[in-house]
């Protein structure tokens, strides 16, 4: 009777086994994968800074060499929606990055890019690999790939990169994307992302500091940089003749000022928010500066959006000029908002219908709250709130209340398989859902600033910066 | 124009024969001498180039030769002069336009050229001005005058405000992704420097809205009314001049018509009405015969055999079918087959025997009163039991009292009957049971009338029985029993002692439930058959053993009668597998078998006796004299043995589990037809008459061992040989085939989503449901002698599919793996080859877990749905856990549903939940729809569907369509993310 009771119950648990082992199995994966993320997300960050500082460098066991993170301590910790945000920004790079030239699409699913979003590409990977998304392999199978992409590509009339990669074979396209053999020209404002990025990178990662510097040197600056500003070569579309074009203007001329000025050229213009353009006006009783050169004149626009302060504020730091020029620009939005009840953040974004690009200014070509194309087309129905511009100026200013109204504007402008929106348009026309590197690449670059700090302060303060060929600046003007 | 004017002046000629040449040479002098100004004539060129070359050098003419001050081209360029007409810049932009409109790979050349001019002297304010400049001095004119371009130039590059249907040069035009610098210069260049239209708006800069200052224009000098210059628009190419002849006929003949038309009749007609006459008839007989014909033939185009030859690949299907029909015919026989085989499983027979005996027993106890008597002279010799069972077993000289007219005289169906003895042949056996049977005759002729057959426990059961036909004889089955004959001191002894080694696994599970269906049969009807109750009516113990419940634990055997008859119907192809009888080789299957017999194993438990009599036999051989000693599971070592309740307690559980038709592992049964059922009735009566002879034996048998007797039973019967179109089937069973109507069906775990290059999940379940019968039909090969043929587990298909999205093809297929014999433990890999994709076109899948496929069932399954590329390894990390259940239900069942939820969990993701509705209105034909509503990260659910034709078999074709979406509910995106793919089903 024994027996038979035992096998009875030896075929119960048979039956039941499948249910048994499918249960355990599912309770262990959520477990585990929950668990995951409640690691990284509820680290003590300096528990996780110690727990690398503790370990040599590679190869270095227990020698007395500065650690990886010598430089980068954690100033805060990353709470759990800072956590969320960054995962669903870093699906943006997973989906959008070409293994073989290690280059990340510039907006989803266009297979090309720019350097200013490949800088965009390198501080996500660093943000994804610090906050634990990806493990050191991972991370350096990127680095590896792109770094090797840069050093081997291309480059315009043999001087610097073109203004436009194939991120699938990693040559020179034009802006539609159509494979140039002689390419379209240089921007050096993309430029100085990039190398602003790459200094990071060296400054975290000092492994990558010899790859890096030969990725810089290979680079002809002599025309790039003279006069102390910045000039971007151009292609001319009907004449195909290279023009010298100064490039910048105040905002963005600055933030890329500053990146050439950190590695050793004079920008004495260009570095300089009070120089000789400089302009201000009141909007809504707050002094605006902005780019004097006249856009029907010169025929480049002078934009003032959030982008390039935020930029400017989260990697090289604040100081005693940028520092009222920062805020001014937020005051100014939240004013918008107190008088219009407009929520603004307001920025230069892709956008999901023709044209495609807007301009949404705080000022541009003489207008307030100018919503442009770069053929002064205006189209102010396409307003929108910018993701960046959002989460950056309540990165910024965290203990403003305004902050938080900015936060909630855009917390759900995202596809949890695509990454962040590019914004909510005002208008209540829905979500602007241009998905792109460089939204992406800044909510992930914020947190870092988050956790960190600005990147410049940080590797200034423990001495790593790029070190390029002594020769280049032996021309310059 | 110049033409014209020559026709109309010869108009008034009759003789067209010397008009034309005249017309036309001067036709081709006077354009070419019309045009002088070079700058026309380039235009000229450019707009009638008739090559793509011929253009292109036309348009580099106009690349660069702009006046320095002007910035445009000049129509006389002299050192200090230069003069350009509106009109002539007319020309030139319209021949642009419409050669980058001809030729599409020149338009960049064009636009370019087009760009490179500066715009904002020439046309202000909608006005059109003349340049001319001296001395440096630039001076304008308003140019009022009609301009021979009409200015359809500047009209078509939106001069005038026009925003319709305009030019719009793509260098200016771009929807550009985040431009910079470069081209805001560029546009600032030509839209505000060169005043050319806004690509958007189609207006002109105009500086003064911004309030900046206007850059200086020269000064307007009065108006021009005329254009100096010639130009006629129309392209007339030399090289057609023939064909122009021909039209010119046209033009010229209205004028002439009077006169000629009175000419021609009057002479031509009564010559040539007699040829045009005959020359007509012949032609519209002959132009109207082939123009039916061919209407004909379009008739049958229109037809579209396409569809007519798709249908004929539908038959060639059905084909296909009749096919596998005469297959499943052959199984069904081959079936029976290894039914009979399974007898071998005898091991299991023996085992429910006792049980029967114990009903039997109740009638036949008067027989034992005798016995009795005999057994106590055993007792003096040696061993009580064996000589109990010894004359039972020996009395051979059975045939009077047996005698059985009609149904035991049934030729010899084996060869292996030859013997007289006993049906088994073995070689070793003969001996043995020759010597013994004869001796003991004498001793009991009253009790046993039949002679006594030895069957191995191994032999084929329908061996067995042929045996029995042979000689009419009683049968003695020996299971679990050994007999032992002993030559002693003279004389002769034999013993029949209990082996209690258990079932071995060695029989299928159909022969075992047979067998004992076959007993119980005889059971039921032989106890009230004549023999037992004119012979043994006399006992007082009758009323004890009726009594017993055992009787009623019997009567629910029944429906197993049938199943001897089943064994019968495999007649003709029978005897030879019989021979052959391939006896034990599929053991695995027989633990389903033991559970159901527990039930009566509860009132018959005695297990300490058979130990002790396998020692004695085991002591006995060692006394030297001549032992036959018969181990059915020699074999087989005896530790694991079950025991006989416990196999009668599984064979119970199964029959109920099958009953439930949730046990997989009986898949046989599915094969046995049911139409062959009927016959097995009067099989079971002949059977069932033989039965009596049986009961004696048992009897005495029991009452040398005391109660041990269930375990312990030596059954010998007389079977006769069955009829040939007696079938087994087990009454109440319902082929388990049904149950494939409600094959859960796997998209329930398969991802909503799945890209075009992802291998397309494969319904591993069904693959295997016929495992077991493949195998059966693999032992029916047997006849030939070949070693059986084990199946390696191995299944799987390959694809031809086309994505509708993508309108991409591809290649694939998967491979799936049992993991576990007769279990639904899987491991599954498949794989794609994109044919249209350049880059990586392979990619795989995996996936490894357990799977029923029945209703009712659990599901665990780890997959990755892929695409996996190469050298992503196993990618766990976008793999999902999947948990799943299908429903049982008769009420689903009845309308052919199934349905079917899982919970999937990926690794790396949200989990969700999935349910699946399956629709089979016809065999084979499905349609399927699956809901998947995530349980965490928010998002709407997402459903997929699939329809098509479907048959799991190995080695048939499937033709299904398959959306995988993700699709938002109630958007079917049939186009979008469908998939047909055409596979083929194959297994090792």
């Amino acid at each position: 009777m024994i027996e038979q009771n035992n096998n009875n119950s030896r075929l119960k648990y048979k039956r039941y086994l499948p249910l048994l082992i499918g249960t355990i199995l599912g309770v262990g994966v959520i477990a585990w994968t929950s668990s995951k993320l409640n690691d990284t997300g509820q680290r003590d960050p300096s528990e996780l800074f110690s727990a690398n500082n503790t370990e040599a460098p590679v190869g270095m066991c227990g020698a007395p060499q500065p650690s990886v993170h010598a430089c980068f301590k954690p100033i805060a910790g990353l709470c759990e929606a800072d956590m969320e945000a960054a995962k669903i920004a870093w699906k943006y790079y997973e989906n959008n990055y070409q293994p073989k030239t290690g280059l990340v699409n510039s907006v989803n699913k266009y297979t090309s890019t720019t350097m200013w979003d490949t800088g965009s590409a390198i501080a996500a990977t660093i943000a994804a690999h610090d906050f634990g998304f990806i493990d050191q392999k991972d991370f350096d199978d990127r680095i590896v790939a792109l770094i090797k992409t840069l050093s081997s590509m291309k480059l315009f009339n043999n001087e610097a990169p073109n203004k436009v990669y194939s991120t699938l074979t990693g040559k020179m396209v034009d802006y539609r994307n159509k494979p140039s053999e002689e390419g379209i020209g240089v921007s050096t404002l993309d430029l100085a992302r990039l190398i602003s990025w790459m200094n990071t990178l060296i400054c975290k990662y000092p492994k990558y500091t010899t790859h890096t510097n030969r990725v810089l040197s290979r680079w002809k600056y002599d025309r790039l940089i003279k006069n102390g500003q910045m000039y971007g070569l151009a292609r001319d579309a009907v004449t195909k003749k290279v023009r010298v074009l100064q490039e910048g203007r105040l905002g963005y001329e600055q933030y890329a000022g500053k990146v050439f000025q950190q590695i050793g050229f004079n920008q004495s213009v260009a570095a300089d928010y009070n120089n000789k353009f400089k302009n201000q006006m009141d909007i809504y009783d707050v002094p605006i500066a902005f780019d004097s050169r006249d856009p029907r004149v010169l025929g480049a626009y002078n934009y003032v959006v959030t982008e390039s302060y935020g930029l400017d504020a989260m990697e090289h730091g604040y100081d005693a000029v940028n520092t009222p020029l920062v805020r001014n620009i937020y005051d100014v939005q939240k004013e918008r908002w107190k008088r219009t009840g407009i929520v603004s953040a307001i920025s230069e974004d892709n956008v999901d219908r023709k044209p495609y690009f807007i301009y949404n200014t705080i000022f541009t070509a003489g207008l307030p709250w100018n919503t442009t194309t770069d053929r002064g087309v205006q189209y102010n129905e396409l307003k929108s709130v910018s993701t960046k511009a959002a989460l950056t100026m309540a990165m910024l200013y965290p203990e403003d209340k305004y902050s938080q109204v900015l936060k909630e504007q855009v917390e759900s402008a995202y596809d949890p398989e695509k990454g962040w929106y590019s914004g909510v348009y005002e208008n209540g026309g829905g979500y602007n859902k241009a998905t792109t590197a460089n939204t992406n690449g800044i909510v992930l670059s914020t947190l870092l600033y988050k956790k960190y700090g600005s990147m410049f302060e940080i590797c200034n303060a423990c001495d790593r910066r790029i070190q390029l060929d002594p020769e280049i600046f032996k021309n310059q003007k | 124009m110049g033409l014209r004017r020559c026709i109309s002046s010869f108009g008034a000629l009759r003789s067209r024969i010397l008009l034309l040449p005249v017309c036309v040479a001067y036709a081709m002098s006077a354009t070419a001498s019309e045009i002088e100004l070079p700058l026309l004539k380039q235009a000229k060129a450019l707009q009638c180039a008739q090559t793509q070359t011929q253009a292109s050098t036309a348009l580099s003419h106009f690349w660069g030769i702009e006046d320095v001050d002007l910035n445009l081209p000049s129509e006389e360029q002299g050192d200090e002069t230069s003069f350009m007409h509106a009109a002539t810049l007319d020309i030139i932009l319209s021949s642009l336009v419409s050669t980058a409109e001809r030729f599409p790979e020149l338009r960049n050349q064009a636009e370019r050229t087009m760009l490179q001019w500066d715009y904002c002297d020439v046309f202000a304010d909608g006005v059109p001005y003349d340049l001319q400049r001296g001395q440096s001095v630039t001076q304008r004119v308003k140019a009022v005058y009609k301009a021979p371009g009409a200015w359809q130039g500047f009209r078509a590059l939106g001069f005038f405000g026009e925003t319709e249907s305009r030019f719009i040069p793509d260098i200016i035009s771009l929807d550009q992704k985040n431009l910079r610098a470069d081209y805001e210069q560029l546009f600032h260049r030509i839209y505000r420097e060169q005043c050319f239209p806004h690509p958007d708006t189609a207006k002109l800069f105009d500086i003064t809205e911004f309030g900046l200052p206007a850059k200086l224009s020269p000064n307007v000098v009065g108006e021009s009314k005329s254009y100096p210059h010639v130009w006629d628009p129309e392209c007339i190419y030399p090289r057609e001049a023939p064909e122009l002849k021909t039209q010119f006929k046209l033009e010229v003949i209205p004028l002439l018509v009077p006169q000629v038309n009175t000419s021609v009749r009057i002479e031509a007609v009564p010559l040539l009405v007699p040829r045009l006459q005959t020359e007509l008839t012949v032609k519209p007989d002959s132009i109207l015969v082939p123009g039916l014909n061919s209407m004909v033939k379009i008739d049958v185009v229109e037809q579209l055999v396409p569809t007519l030859n798709t249908s004929v690949m539908l038959k060639a299907v059905k084909q296909l079918v009749p096919l596998l029909n005469t297959n499943t015919v052959i199984d069904v026989t081959e079936v029976a087959v290894p039914e009979l085989k399974s007898t071998l499983e005898i091991v299991s027979v023996p085992q429910s025997i006792p049980a029967l005996r114990s009903e039997v027993m109740i009638e036949e106890v008067k027989l034992d009163i005798p016995k009795l008597a005999t057994e106590l002279l055993i007792i003096e010799e040696l061993v009580d039991i064996p000589a109990l069972s010894s004359r039972v077993e020996f009395d051979q000289a059975s045939p009077k009292v047996f005698v059985k007219p009609t149904r035991k005289p049934a030729p010899v169906m084996v060869a292996s009957a030859g013997r007289t003895i006993g049906g088994y042949d073995g070689g070793r056996y003969t001996a043995a049971v020759a010597t013994s049977a004869p001796a003991r005759v004498m001793v009991q002729p009253t009790i046993k009338t039949a002679p006594t057959v030895i069957v191995d426990k191994d032999a084929p059961l329908l061996e067995r029985l042929l045996s029995h036909l042979n000689g009419g004889n009683n049968i003695l089955v020996i299971d679990k029993i050994q007999l032992t004959v002993n030559e002693y001191n003279g004389t002769v002894e034999t013993a029949i002692s209990s082996s209690d080694i258990g079932t071995t696994a060695a029989v299928t599970e159909l022969d075992k439930a047979s067998l004992i269906k076959e007993l119980v049969g005889f059971d039921r009807k032989k106890g009230r058959g004549e023999r037992v109750a004119a012979q043994q009516v006399q006992t007082a113990r009758v009323s004890k053993i009726k009594a017993e419940p055992l009787k009623s634990n019997y009567l629910k055997v029944p429906p197993l009668e049938s199943i001897l008859l089943v064994s019968s119907l495999s007649q003709s192809p029978a005897p030879k597998a019989i021979v052959i009888g391939s006896p034990t080789y599929k053991a695995l299957k027989v633990p389903s078998l033991h559970t159901q017999l527990s039930i009566d194993a509860k009132k018959y438990p005695v297990k300490s006796t058979k130990k002790r009599y396998t020692k004695k036999t085991a002591s006995k051989p060692s006394s030297g004299s001549s032992v036959f000693i018969y181990k059915p599971y020699a074999g087989k070592a005896s530790q694991k043995e079950k025991s006989v309740e416990q196999l009668l307690r599984e064979y119970a559980e199964y029959e109920a589990r099958r009953k439930n038709g949730r046990s997989a592992k009986k898949k046989v049964n599915a094969n046995v037809p049911r139409s062959e059922g009927d016959n097995a009735s009067p099989a079971e009566k002949k059977s069932a008459g033989k039965e009596k002879t049986t009961k004696p034996v048992t009897t005495s048998h029991k009452n040398s061992k005391q109660s041990n007797s269930n375990k312990e039973i030596v059954l010998s019967a007389t079977i006769k040989k069955p009829k040939k179109t007696s079938d087994f089937t087990f009454a109440d069973a319902e082929p388990d085939y049904p149950d494939v109507e409600q094959v859960t069906a796997v998209t329930t775990n398969a991802p909503v989503g799945l890209t075009n290059d992802a291998p397309l999940p494969y319904v591993i379940e069904e693959n295997f449901i016929n495992d077991q019968k493949e195998a059966v039909d693999a032992s029916k090969s047997k006849s030939s002698k070949k070693p059986k043929k084990k199946a390696i587990g191995l299944a799987g298909n390959v694809y031809l599919k086309k994505s509708l999205g993508s309108g991409k093809w591809g290649i694939g297929g998967s491979i799936n793996r049992k993991l576990i014999k007769d279990d639904y433990w899987f491991a599954r890999v498949g794989w794609s080859y994109s044919l249209e994709e350049d880059e990586d076109p392979f990619s795989y899948s995996w996936g490894i877990g357990y799977s029923d496929w029945h209703a009712g069932t659990f599901s665990a399954q780890l997959n990755n749905w892929g695409p996996i590329k190469m050298g992503e390894g196993l990618a766990l990390d976008k793999a999902i856990a999947s948990l799943g259940y299908s429903v049982k239900s008769d009420l689903l069942k009845k309308y052919r549903l199934s349905l079917s939820g899982a919970l999937n969990i990926p690794v790396d993701g949200n989990s969700s939940a999935a349910v699946n509705m399956r629709w089979s209105p016809m065999e084979n034909w499905y349609i399927n729809a699956s809901v998947s509503q995530p349980l965490e990260g928010g998002g709407d659910p997402k459903w997929s569907y699939g329809f098509g034709y479907s048959d799991w078999r190995p080695n048939k074709f499937n033709l299904q369509y398959s959306n995988y979406g993700p699709n938002p509910l109630f958007y079917h995106n049939f186009q979008k993310n469908g998939t047909w793919s055409l596979s083929y089903n194959w297994k090792f």
